[in-house]
């Protein structure tokens, strides 16, 4: 979707972009138009009781009160029962992600079990394919969403979620923080991006390694000062350094988004981040770094754009 | 009560009940409404454009006065505000820079940008003329070396409505 | 105010006719009115105060809006935002929407039934009391700039010390608790009045259908309040002490505060629209004019509707990676309410075709509830649905339904209630064609500030955000639901505008303004301080519709039962639960100032608790235990008969479990075993979510434990022992057994606090759920050894008369549940010592 902030991929339930989010859909909208017309008949009921003079019967009572909600809802449990078991049911999935919520972030790693490939803030999934997403928490809880593609679920300390999730549509989809989980809360976002099976399997093979060299004189200033600064304290970038207390930044210039979905990614942003994070992303935990001189931040920015 | 006042209540509960669906149904419309896909603020622009162009027809314009030569020292050729904006939301300036209309643009890096048109100097090395402006965004550094803003990749026609929208930016 | 007049005119209180009584039910004047124990007094203060917090959340809520009307608005900086949404939610839920249905069924419950007053109205002045201090504490919290800020239910482990430092949720789980002290006793005391105290003839089914409902409320707080306040105190040991409860590292689990929150929580709802719909109901038939269809069906519904409440919380948590198997039940359970709720809606209905319904502002109110609430109620049941509930949970549509239902299910009904019940408060009719407008601008704001929202959430904003970025399809949205956020709150300042200008300008309310066929309408509104001269026999439940004679008279003529009083002191009629017979006059206190310094005395307690000075906690503990024990030394009044007129001989404070003080220690044993069952919970779901900390857990002593079983097991035999005795009047077996009683119970604490000795509570949270249940079974048996040693006090001290055995009739009923505790809690640190757990 267009907006004057950026490119962000859309955030809607009814922007169908995987399997459970569609079937998840076609049950809001039957209910939906079901609950508009019981509502509606109800009201009509009103009106002719108002009319009624004296006529009222026990029979309405029994059979608005008991008989009529007992069937509406015996078949809405069967439905979205055959809907849950879709939806939520246990499948074999090709692929794993595992996703940590953290205080304002996701911790994202592609083959957790296997090559163990790290990043953030960003979910990649292949189209078709089902991923299990493996969802936990290292602070406080967090509930992981992406309202196109399905719906949401908790990130728990102390627990491992899981949610499996089949893509249905290539493109970029926000998702969102939808556990309230400290004062950034709603600065807490993500993208999905979705590509074809055989992109996702380029990509994975791309991600796997260190990072890219720095080619020109002022990408190699900026890797230094990205080393002599502190940024290593807690920043991983592969074959650099291997610090994982803020978001992997191996390729970091490849994302879309800067700040857990909240910025596009780019050159002025990205700037702006760096010497006056605070005001970007109050409650961020990144200290802002304006002593670094012009020229130097300027290398940085480039460096950093560089990793893709 | 007489029949004349009776169909007079009829009608005007009628007409009333229709002005107000009306009023719920464009309301609705606006409000679910993709913005840039929204048939409603497009009629409305529609309309008030007929409605400007009709009052231009009626009452054409006969003021000849003197040219506002100060005013024309801020044109920008070719620069379109509007687009302007939207670029420099994309561009990400309000990252660093405090800019008014613009979205979250409440940076604190660089100087605050309200009332632009009014600053002598662009970071303090050019002259705040149209021409310096588009040259200092397509490549900052070229011109203040130790300056902190980055080469953003502008194009010339880029910084050209990006400069017209900064000098919309009056008076502090 | 010129109101007097018509107080004059229509009290019937002809001056020097009766003077003893009126001086007798007299609400002091001057600073002394804050010591009264009147239920009118009481239940309007509750009334008032509660309306005072709905207006400043209200405001809170306007700042939400506010912050929200444009994408990335800075109006609210994020941690102001956090606190007003954290205290709009609090203030409306804890503060507001209970504590003000208890003032309109404190006011209420006594006049429809028959009685002069509430049976423990001293009960009365310090729940209110408890409900105002804990209040001012948890508001007071934005001067220390200190306001919560972890949303009203306070999830772990944001709410934890390490997330949340500071003291913003200590103000909330401390206030909080505080205030809550005052629903648990408001619930003891409705229920023991709705059973105890109602006028000659009116049976259970001959109850006004409003006590019906709180009955039920009633009931629901008494075993709703104490998962919460259980949690909340668990929560506090854990930020206070850094005991492990909620910690996943030591066993603990974040979500046993959910189940414990939403165990409470879930319950709360119906607990809110219970009595507004009791309100409905009592409403309703006077502008229909005919009586509640469907009596029998309304009943039956909201008592199932007390059962299902408990089945459903897990719906709050559907998205914590609940198994599919138990998604699917609490899923059919949350739909199966719809069933009562439906038979309610449709009793309304059937109403209002019995009769020809007249369009009042209190009718337009009621429609609206109608339709709003079912509008909630219909996307309640779509919200039940699991994989709708996965997309729509916390995201706006959440909140949209829930306004729903809480302001069409509550604030309705309740502003309908203003405009019906104001000739009390004021002595005035308030206006019909203001109360159209303000039901007007209230209807189309709030329509048009929810309706909206449903789609905003379908559109993927989740709730409690403070800003949301521009072009996700949220924006328009947004401002037209801060737009009708104003409009509504234009409503309700215009109704504020209106109940002030009846104050004055109203037509003074004459006798049964609306016709109604309930008793509350029997003396004209403006009454003085007492209820009923005479306590009228009853014959229906509209008494004012088919007993005409009590119309035909001035109120105070009215034949009945107690005319006037006895003996200087204030009294009302004790009846049979279930036949509403006449059984005992009912003697009540009078004025005092006892339960105000209690609640004061815990105010310091937790106050202080805030502050960290724990020796003035020590010093509130000291007041609010001294002014309590006075509260109780007092003189018994059982033992004697009274003539009650009408050919009733009836005797004072009857000793027996019909016993109003029996029935409210039968109340105060449910309050205590849904908090003991509570932790108890938490113990099993700890046990079987981390069985694997259950192993490397030291084992309990078994033969202390064992002891503490026997000696809970000789509490429970010993009080009976004390029973027996007192009631054949065997002044010194019944003290010796009553120490006895004491002497067990102290021995059985300290047998349990040796056997969980070799347990360390920091090391693990089954160690520490050992140690609470430890610590609250102490603290039931602390309470039950000082209460024995009160009794063999108050019989060494020659105050207790022959026949006057209530405090140990009631003590033995009190020892077996504790024994029951004792027993239970011993069983399981048995099990626990023999290797269960693990």
């Amino acid at each position: 979707m267009e907006s004057t902030l950026g490119t962000f991929g859309s955030q809607d339930t009814s922007s169908i972009a995987g399997q459970a989010a569609g079937e998840t859909l076609w049950l809001t909208i039957g209910m939906s138009v079901a609950g508009a017309l019981i509502f509606a008949l109800v009201m009509v009921f009103v009106a002719l009781a108002w009319r009624g003079r004296g006529g009222a019967r026990t029979w309405w009572i029994v059979g608005g009160g008991v008989v009529f909600p007992v069937v509406v809802i015996g078949a809405l449990f069967v439905v979205s029962t055959f809907v849950l078991k879709s939806v939520a049911g246990p499948r074999a999935a090709p692929h794993v992600i595992e996703v940590t919520g953290k205080q304002f972030w996701w911790n994202v790693i592609h083959d957790p079990d296997g090559r163990a490939i790290r990043d953030a803030n960003e979910v990649v999934l292949p189209l078709g394919e089902p991923v299990e997403i493996r969802l936990k928490s290292s602070d406080v809880i967090h509930s992981f969403w992406i309202p196109s593609i399905a719906g949401k679920m908790d990130m728990i300390p102390g627990r491992v979620n899981t949610l499996t999730v089949t893509a249905t549509r290539e493109g970029r989809f926000r998702g969102q923080c939808a556990e309230f989980c400290g004062l950034a809360h709603p600065l807490m976002a993500f993208e999905a991006v979705v590509i074809p099976p055989d992109e996702y399997a380029a990509f994975l093979a791309d991600l796997d390694g260190e990072a890219r060299d720095a080619v020109t004189p002022q990408e190699r200033r900026g890797a230094e000062v990205f080393q002599s600064s502190g940024c290593i304290a807690c920043h991983r970038v592969a074959g650099i350094s291997d610090t994982r207390i803020g978001p992997d930044l191996t390729r970091v210039g490849q994302r879309a988004a800067l700040g857990a979905g909240m910025w596009d990614m780019n050159t002025g942003n990205l700037a702006g981040w760096i010497a006056d994070v605070s005001e970007m992303k109050p409650g961020a935990e990144m200290p802002s770094y304006n002593q670094l001189s012009g020229p130097d931040l300027r290398a940085l920015v480039a460096w950093l754009e560089s990793l893709t | 009560m007489s029949g004349t006042h009776r169909i007079g209540r009829l009608l005007a509960l009628v007409v009333g009940f229709v002005a107000g669906l009306a009023v719920c149904v464009i309301v609705a419309v606006w409000a679910l409404a993709r913005p840039g896909a929204d048939p409603v603020t497009t009629a409305a622009y529609t309309f008030v454009d007929r409605a400007s162009e009709y009052w231009d027809s009626v009452f054409p314009d006969k003021d000849d006065a003197a040219p506002d030569w100060n005013a024309l020292a801020f044109e920008v050729a070719g620069g379109d505000p509007e687009t302007g904006a939207r670029l420099i939301a994309e561009y990400g300036c309000g990252a660093c820079h405090t800019i008014p209309g613009i979205a979250r643009a409440r940076g604190r890096v660089g100087p605050n940008l309200t009332g632009f048109r009014d600053q002598a100097y662009i970071a303090g090395v050019l002259p705040n003329r149209p021409g310096d402006l588009v040259d200092w965004l397509q490549s900052p550094p070229r011109h203040a070396p130790e300056t902190v803003m980055p080469d953003m990749g502008i194009s010339e026609a880029e910084a050209d409505d990006m400069a017209a929208y900064l000098y919309t930016l009056e008076g502090r | 105010m010129s109101a007097s007049d018509t107080k004059e005119a229509y009290s019937g209180a002809r001056k020097g006719e009766d003077a003893t009584f009126e001086d007798v039910w007299d609400t002091p004047k001057g600073v002394r009115r804050l010591s009264s124990v009147s239920h009118r007094v009481v239940g309007r203060r509750f009334i008032y105060t509660g309306f005072v917090f709905f207006l400043i959340a209200g405001v809170l809520a306007l700042m939400v809006r506010t912050q929200l009307i444009v994408p990335g608005n800075t109006f609210l900086d994020l941690e102001t935002y956090s606190q007003v949404f954290t205290m709009h939610g609090t203030l409306m839920m804890f503060l507001f929407a209970i504590p003000i249905l208890e003032g309109f069924a404190v006011y209420l419950i006594p006049l429809m039934l028959g009685a002069r007053d509430l049976i423990f109205p001293r009960l009365g002045q310090f729940g209110y009391y408890c409900y105002l201090f804990g209040g001012i504490i948890v508001l007071s919290s934005f001067l220390f700039d200190a306001a919560p800020d972890g949303g009203w239910f306070m999830y772990v482990p944001l709410s934890t010390q390490a997330y949340s430092p500071g003291l913003s949720a200590d103000f909330w789980l401390i206030g909080i608790t505080f205030a809550e002290i005052a629903s648990v006793t408001a619930a003891v005391e409705l229920i023991t009045a709705i059973l105890c105290a109602r006028a000659p003839g009116m049976s259970l089914a001959k109850m006004p259908v409003f006590a019906w409902y709180i009955l039920i409320t009633a009931f629901m707080i008494a075993i709703g309040f104490p998962p919460l306040i259980i949690g909340s105190i668990l929560l506090e040991a854990e930020r206070l002490l850094g005991l492990p409860f909620f910690d996943p590292v030591l066993g603990g689990d974040p979500l046993l505060w959910q189940h414990l929150f939403w165990l409470f929580g879930h319950p709360e709802v119906y607990i809110i629209f219970l009595p507004a719909a009791g309100m409905v109901a009592t409403m309703l038939p006077t502008f229909v004019g005919k009586p509640l269809f469907g009596y029998g069906f309304a009943v039956a519904a909201v008592v199932s509707m007390g059962f299902i409440s408990f089945g459903l919380w897990a719906h709050h948590m559907f998205a914590t990676g609940l198994p599919i198997l138990s998604l699917s039940l609490f899923s059919a359970a949350s739909t199966m309410v719809a069933v009562p709720t439906a038979i309610q809606v449709f009793c309304f209905i059937a109403t209002l075709a019995s009769g020809r319904p007249k369009l009042t502002t209190p009718m337009l109110f009621i429609l609206g509830f109608l339709s709003i609430f079912v509008l909630g109620g219909l996307t309640g049941v779509m919200l039940a649905s699991v994989p709708f509930n996965f997309q729509a949970h916390d995201s706006y549509f959440v909140v949209a339904h829930l306004h729903y239902v809480l302001i069409g299910g509550m604030v309705f009904p309740l502003i309908g209630a203003f405009y019906y019940w104001a000739p009390h408060f004021t002595g005035r009719m308030m206006s019909e064609r203001l109360g159209r407008w303000v039901f007007g601008l209230m209807f189309v704001g709030f329509n048009t500030t929810f309706l909206l929202m449903h789609l905003t959430g379908l559109r993927g904003m989740p709730r409690r955000v403070a800003t949301y970025a521009e072009g996700l399809g949220w924006d328009r949205l947004n401002m037209l639901s801060s737009i009708g956020s104003y409009i509504l709150a234009a409503g309700i300042a215009l109704f504020v505008f209106d109940f002030f200008r009846s104050r004055r300008h109203g037509p003074p309310a004459p006798r049964n303004p609306w016709g109604a066929g309930t008793l509350e309408w029997l003396y004209p509104p403006v009454a003085p301080g007492f209820n009923f001269h005479a306590i009228p026999h009853v014959e229906s439940r509209e008494p004012l519709w088919d007993q005409p004679h009590l119309l035909e008279n001035e109120a105070h003529e009215v034949d009945g039962v107690m005319r006037g009083i006895r003996d200087g002191r204030r009294e009302t009629l004790g009846c049979d639960p279930v036949s509403g017979a006449p059984l005992y006059v009912l003697r009540l206190p009078h004025p005092t100032w006892l339960p105000m310094i209690a609640a004061a005395g815990l105010a310091v307690l937790f106050g202080a608790m805030l502050a960290s000075a724990y020796w003035l906690c020590a010093v509130g503990a000291a007041i609010a235990l001294v002014a309590l024990t006075l509260w109780a030394w007092e003189p018994s009044d059982s033992g004697v008969t009274r003539d009650a007129g009408m050919g009733y001989e009836l005797p004072v404070n009857v000793v027996d479990r019909r016993s109003h003080m029996h029935v409210a220690l039968v109340g105060t044993m449910l309050v205590l075993m849904a908090l003991f069952a509570s932790l108890i919970f938490g113990l099993l779901y700890l046990w079987n979510i981390r069985p694997e900390s259950a192993e490397t857990l030291s084992r309990p002593d078994i033969l202390p434990a064992g002891f503490a079983v026997v000696l809970g097991l000789a509490v429970a035999l010993f009080g009976q022992l004390t029973r027996r005795a007192a009631v054949s009047d065997r002044f010194i077996g019944a003290t010796l057994l009553s120490l006895a009683t004491a002497m067990s119970a102290l021995l059985s604490v300290a047998a349990l606090g040796i056997s969980l000795l070799p347990i360390d509570p920091w090391d693990s949270a089954l160690g520490a759920t050992l140690w609470a249940i430890g610590g609250f079974v102490a603290f039931v048996l602390a309470v039950l050894a000082y209460w024995s040693l009160f009794n063999a006090a108050r019989r060494v001290s020659r105050r207790v008369g022959p026949g006057q055995s209530m405090p140990d009739f009631n003590l033995a009923t009190f020892a077996k549940g504790t024994g029951l505790m004792v027993a239970v809690s011993g069983a399981f640190f048995i099990v626990g010592a023999m290797g269960g757990v693990g």
